[in-house]
Order: C-alpha cells, then structure tokens, then sequence
C-alpha cells in the first residue's frame, strides 16, 4: 500500500514571504506529488487598465503591480504603446531606462540572495545583504525622486533628466559595493555550512528546463541560453558590455552564482552606460491614440515580461496583456519539488525568487 | 509580430508541427475580445534569435470549446487557465478557478459584461 | 570563511545600520518627489491637472459663479508628477515641494470624505453646464 501524506505549504507560512499555496504529496521526507494555488492576490489591474484609466496614465498603475519590478513592468508597457502610436525614443532616454533597468536587477537579485540566505538558516547574513542592498536603493531615489515607485519612465522617454552630481553619486556608491558584493560571492562559495544547504540541491537539468519553459535565473543556471537582453536589438545592450551569464549545475548554488555574477556584470554595464551617455532630448512629444496591436518583451530581475496591447483608436485601450516571469515560471518549479526532501522546500522556494502579486496581478 | 491563422480543429496539429522545445520558447496564451467572439493567441519565441514573437491565433464563437495544447506543450496550462477565468471560454480539460474564486465575479474581461 | 568570521566579530562593536527613524530624520536626496503644492494667484483654471492624475487626487469644484476651488487629497496622490507636467503654469501654480507626505490614522478615514466631495464636483459641474445653457437660451 502506498502511504503519502499531504502537507499544505501557505498561503500563510513562517518561511513564505508571499500569499501562494504548495500542496505537498510526500512519502517520508521525499515529495512526489506537487500542486501549485495562485490565485491568492488578484486584483484585477488588466480589468482596470482597459476599464479605468486612459493609455497616458497606465504607466503609473502597471508599476504597482509589483514593487520590485515597477520599472520593468512601466518601461515594457510603454515599449509596447510606443510601438503603436510610432514614437521614436531618443538614444539618451534609452540609455537612461537601462541604467534603471540594471539598478533594479542588482537590488532585486540581492533581495533574493538574501532571503535564499535566510531561508537556509543564516539570519545574520540576510540582514549584511539587506543593508548593502540600501545603496542600490539611494541610488534609485537619487535619479527617480523616490524608493520604490519610480514613475521614471513615461510615453516617449523618460521623466527626469540625470545630473552630474548624481552620476558621481552614482560612481562612489558602486564602487563603494563592488567589494561588499565579491565578500558577499565569497561566503556564497566557500562557507561550508551554506554549501549544504546549497549544492545539488533543488536542481533542474537543461532538458526539462526548456520543456518546462523556464525562464530568467532559473534557466540560466541549468545552462538554456535564454534572455531578452541578447533576444532583441531594441536597446543597445552589447554596446555597453553585456554578456549572458550560464552556469551548467542548475542547482540553489547554480542560481545563486548566476544572481551574483549578473550583479557584478550589471555593475560594470551602469559604469558604462554612465561613460556614454549620449546627448539629446529626454522626452519626445506623444500624439496620436493608439490604434492596433503590439507586443514587447523585457528582462525583468526574474525573466522575461510581456505585455501584448491592443487599441482602438480611443484613449482607452481594447486590451492589455500582462505575461509575468513567475507566472511562467511555475511549471519549472513544480517539477523541480518532485524529489526533493521536504526539509529543503524553504531554502528552494526562495531560490526560484517567486513574486506572487505579479503572478497574481 | 508574425500572425498565422489556424482553427480549432487544426489547432493541435499546427502546433505540434511547429514547436520544438530545444528551439522555441512558449510565452503564453492570450485571450481578445473582439466583440462578438473570441481571439485566442499562441505565443512563441526563438532562443537566442532577434526575429520577432510568432504568433498562432484562432477566433471562435463565446459557447464552443477548443482543445488544450497541454499535451505539446506541458506548461500551458497557466495561460489556458487565465484565459478559461478571465473570458470564461471553454477549453477541453482545463478547470475554472486559478484566478478566480468560485463567488468572485466570473469572466470580467468579457466585453458584454 | 575566516574574513567573513572576522566580520562578524567586527560587527559587534558597530552602530547600528539603521536609523531611529522618527527622532532622528531620513535625509532625503535633492528633488525628492514629495507632497503638490498650489496657488490660485496664477492659476487659469485650465483643469489639465485634474484630467492628467491618475488616481483622481485633484479636484475642481464649480460654483454658480463661474470660479472654482482646488481640492488636493494628499492620501490618494501617488507623487507621480503627471499634474506638473501637464500644467502651463508650472512653478508658479502647481509645483511639487520636498516635503513627505505624512501617514493617516484609519480613524481619521481621510478618503470616505474625499468620495463625497468628487460625486460633489461632479454635480457641481453638471449644474453649471444646465445653467450655463438656459442663460444661453434666454
Ligand atoms: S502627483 Fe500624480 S497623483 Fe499626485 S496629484 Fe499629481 S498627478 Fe495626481
Ligand atoms: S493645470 Fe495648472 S493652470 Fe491648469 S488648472 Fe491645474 S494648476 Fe491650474
């Protein structure tokens, strides 16, 4: 007779940190069967972006569907509307929307480094993560005026120039977290009790990772070449240094390795942008209603992010598609529990990085 | 974007000739009203290639049910569900409810309502 | 291992990382996006603000005179600046200071009146137009 016991994972749970349910088929330790709930948050923002406000005011409310990626979710919305109404956007402003893209991703992997981090059991180390992490948050608050919300890009460019000033700021403040991060690397690859937790654990082979579509971080630690950034030629990423990071164990440590490598690399990507930045407007006049259907794509810290549009010739959309990272993700993640031992759920749950009010939006 | 029309007796057929794992990368599936029935739109992308998201798409009237592609392509399932919540379409052996609850209101983004 | 055990050590006799937040304030960085301020000295009642903010946090009010009072909820405003870019007389009649906004306590439900005072203005306006009509019929 086959003997399994299902434990109930959230939505409510000391280790989770976001409203999703895992029920769990276990037998002993080992899991074997998985189901995923996430429909705990949904507040109907696709409803409201075709219902409430106008295509020039969308900007400001696809941002809040997510804290972490507002930039992300504003910027790949206005891509696709700029596409439709025909704008073309200067050099300077792109440059611009990428450093806040690559800002984002270094605060956004380190928030997931540090919860992988709390999640295995080492407290002091997500609170050190946590605190370095304020600097990349100055530094959002210096160039957009605010923590959190951004409200940096807008149809047709972007919102706010940068000064001199901020780019020394800017400048100091990397520098300043370049050797906290390589100390951060450090303790990720040689602490012996973190590596426990850590390798050979939670993984993912490249085969199931493209069958299961997996996206971002995910699937570049199994080693599937995939990400936006070298999948379109919209913004100039190789100009500025961009390398696709791979790692082939597709493990936690896989993961975490690829987060703190793109840190790295994303730190040295801004110091180049902030070389070249080109002279020229930073806003473009928008006329014109949006008539017709668009699609973009971004890489956001988890993955890719797709909105599909479609107008009508009114100030009110017809339709607004919203495709999350982790909304994709979920697939992957559910084949990569089957396996596992139920101890280790924490520690690999936080290692895929899940957001569940974009899942949910 | 790159549109192909299908229908949905050719559907499963299409895409199974047309996706390969190692080469295509599934987006999702998307719902549009059109007003008087249903767009629905496959979405895919090539690793690791700058040409443009492909997209399969099929109209079909609000009451007739059109097969899953789950069994091509396992993952699916998210986005035929969403598309099953939000527009109350019917698509064969994917339930109602990843989104919405059962007393919630039921298939908000369709135009008549 | 050893650096990091040293660290750990060091960082025992360290202040604290965070600040005693409200006693001693946050510095905020220069044009921190704070609270919209305005004067109706130089304003010309063009409502482009109101029709640009996307949480509806600007309201005019008509009265039967033909002027209007500006109405600003700072619990709903999401600090985003569209009103400033959208209004002609920026700097002079919308401008957004450095100052933050400050929390509210649920007992003080500063929105419930703020959804009265729009279905108000609503009102308002459509009355405006009905007299405004009539005068012109007479
Ligand atoms: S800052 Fe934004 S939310 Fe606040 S009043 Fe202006 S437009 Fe409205
Ligand atoms: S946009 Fe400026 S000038 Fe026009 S009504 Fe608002 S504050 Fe007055």
């Amino acid at each position: 007779m086959k003997k399994t016991i299902n434990i109930p994972y959230g939505s409510q749970h000391i280790a989770l940190l976001e409203p999703v349910r895992f029920q769990f088929e276990t037998q002993n330790e080992k899991i074997v069967g998985v189901k995923a709930d996430i429909g705990y948050v949904h507040r109907g923002i696709e409803k409201a972006c075709t219902s409430t406000f106008e295509y020039k005011q969308i900007p400001s409310v696809v941002a809040r569907v997510c804290g972490l990626c507002a930039i992300t979710h504003s910027l790949t919305y206005v891509m696709a509307v700029e596409q439709i109404i025909d704008v073309n956007v200067s050099e300077k402003a792109k440059y611009l929307r990428m450093l806040m893209v690559e800002l984002d991703r270094i605060h956004s992997h380190m928030l997931c480094l540090s919860h992988t981090a709390e999640n295995a059991g080492y407290e002091a180390l997500f609170m050190q993560i946590m605190a370095d992490r304020e600097i990349i948050m100055d530094i959002q608050e210096a160039i957009s005026g605010n923590r959190v919300q951004f409200d940096f890009v807008c149809i047709g460019g972007v919102n706010r120039d940068i000064t001199d000033e901020i780019v020394k700021f800017i400048i100091k403040s990397l520098n300043e977290l370049q050797p906290k991060i390589e100390d951060i690397f450090d303790m990720f690859e040689n602490n012996w009790s973190l590596s426990l937790k850590y390798k050979g654990i939670g993984a993912i082979t490249k085969e199931n990772a493209s069958i299961y579509n997996a996206l971002g971080p995910l699937a570049r630690a199994a080693g599937l070449e995939t990400d936006v950034r070298a999948e379109s030629d919209y913004y100039p990423y190789e100009k500025i240094g961009y390398k696709m990071i791979l790692e082939q164990t597709g493990d936690i440590y896989g993961r975490n390795r690829v987060r703190l490598r793109e840190i790295l690399s994303s730190i040295d990507m801004i110091k180049n942008i902030l070389c070249d930045i080109p002279e020229g407007n930073i806003i473009e006049k928008v006329k014109g209603k949006p008539n017709g259907e668009s699609v973009a794509r971004l890489e956001a810290p988890r993955g890719e992010i797709f909105y599909y549009l479609k107008g009508v010739k009114q100030a009110m959309l017809d339709r607004v598609r919203t495709k999350t990272p982790t909304f994709s993700g979920i697939p992957a993640m559910v084949e990569i529990f089957k396996g596992q031992e139920y101890g280790d759920v924490p520690a690999i749950l936080a290692s895929f990085d899940p957001c569940m009010s974009c899942t949910a939006k | 974007m790159k549109k192909i029309e299908t229908n949905s007796e050719n559907l499963k057929d299409d895409i199974s000739a047309f996706y390969d794992y190692k080469i295509w990368h599934y987006i999702t599936v998307n719902g549009v009203d059109l007003g008087d029935k249903m767009e629905i739109q496959y979405l895919f992308k090539k690793y690791g290639n700058k040409e443009e998201v492909v997209c399969y798409f099929l109209t079909m009237d609000y009451e007739k049910e059109i097969p899953s592609i789950v069994s091509i392509i396992p993952s699916a399932y998210l986005g035929e569900g969403e598309v099953v919540d939000m527009f109350g379409v019917k698509i064969k052996e994917i339930p109602k409810g990843l989104l919405l609850e059962e007393d919630s209101c039921q298939a908000p983004l369709r135009k008549a309502q | 291992m050893i650096s990091a055990i040293t660290k750990a050590f060091s960082n025992l006799l360290k202040k604290p990382y965070t600040c005693n937040y409200p006693v001693t304030p946050v510095i905020k960085p220069k044009n921190y996006r704070g609270l919209i301020k305005f004067n109706d000295e130089y304003c010309i009642w063009c409502d482009k603000c109101e029709k640009v903010c996307p949480p509806n946090a600007i309201i005019f009010k008509q009265f039967e005179d033909g002027h209007k009072v500006y109405n600003y909820n700072p619990y709903l405003c999401i600090y985003c600046g569209d009103c400033i870019r959208a209004c002609p007389k920026t700097g002079d009649a919308l401008w957004q200071c450095e100052e933050k906004g400050l929390p509210s306590i649920s007992k003080d439900a500063p929105n419930d009146d703020w959804f009265i005072l729009e279905k108000e203005a609503k009102q308002s306006r459509e009355n405006y137009k009905a007299i405004k009509a009539a005068k012109k019929k007479s």
